[in-house]
């Protein structure tokens, strides 16, 4: 028996507390080290996105990308405020790293049409190394290329995206 | 630009962009063993490194006899 309390108030939230319920669940179970955690976490973002609902300005984000900014912050509050709970993981961003007004479908349209004119071997790399998370070793055992030649491909891909996106 | 890549396809597993989804389905498809198993997989009937000939067509369901052509 679920002895959690909900946070939904009305039929608007449930609505997207079964939307983006397991989103979130699945982006913080894989940042956390227990289950527990994770379903704590997934309580918290919704008792904070429902609380300052009434606040959020749909012209400005998409409720999408608000709620993953929550997610994103309760998860790194998460580490900051005990030790216990471990290492900071190093793909997990930190404020200030990128800014949350860029993190929303426009922009990853935008990279997606930088990859698009990457050359495939540094496009497949790009989406290897940063989205499967394999890595370099890794991605060069798959592509049958040397690791010095990954390396470099890497390199180049990196440097030719920083040319192609405005906010990098 | 590296956090920054991070970040950005941190947020394509939340929130999936169309033309970002498409280019990691193909890389997917491309490079995933695990993936490629799988469909080997389906596609010999369950039963892995078969050697028998595999029908993909069938398996798929794009078999025109069944489906009435």
């Amino acid at each position: 028996m679920d002895n959690t309390v909900s946070p939904i108030i009305n039929f608007e939230q449930e609505k997207i507390f079964r939307e983006y319920h397991d989103k979130v669940f699945g982006y913080i179970i894989s940042r956390v080290r227990t289950t527990e955690d994770a379903e704590d976490l997934c309580q918290d973002v919704f008792t904070k996105v429902f609380k300052k609902f009434s606040t959020f300005d749909s012209g400005k984000a998409k409720i999408g990308t608000w709620i993953y900014s929550v997610a994103r912050n309760t998860v790194i509050d998460y580490y900051r405020t005990s030790h216990v709970h471990g290492e900071y993981p190093e793909d997990l961003a930190v404020e200030g790293d990128i800014d949350d007004e860029l993190l929303n479908d426009e922009t990853l349209g935008e990279l997606a049409d930088a990859l698009k004119k990457l050359p495939t071997e540094q496009m497949d790399i790009i989406v290897l190394y940063y989205y499967k998370g394999y890595t370099l070793k890794q991605i060069s055992e798959k592509m049958c290329i040397s690791y010095g030649s990954t390396k470099l491909r890497h390199k180049e891909a990196l440097k030719k995206l920083r040319g192609m996106l405005k906010y990098s | 630009m590296d956090k920054m890549l991070n970040d950005l396809f941190d947020f394509q597993r939340f929130e999936k962009n169309k033309k970002m989804e498409s280019i990691i389905d193909r890389v997917e498809l491309k490079y995933d063993n695990e993936l490629s198993e799988d469909l080997l997989e389906l596609a010999s009937g369950g039963k892995k490194n078969s050697d028998d000939e595999v029908d993909l067509d069938k398996v798929l369901g794009l078999n025109s006899e069944e489906n009435g052509d």
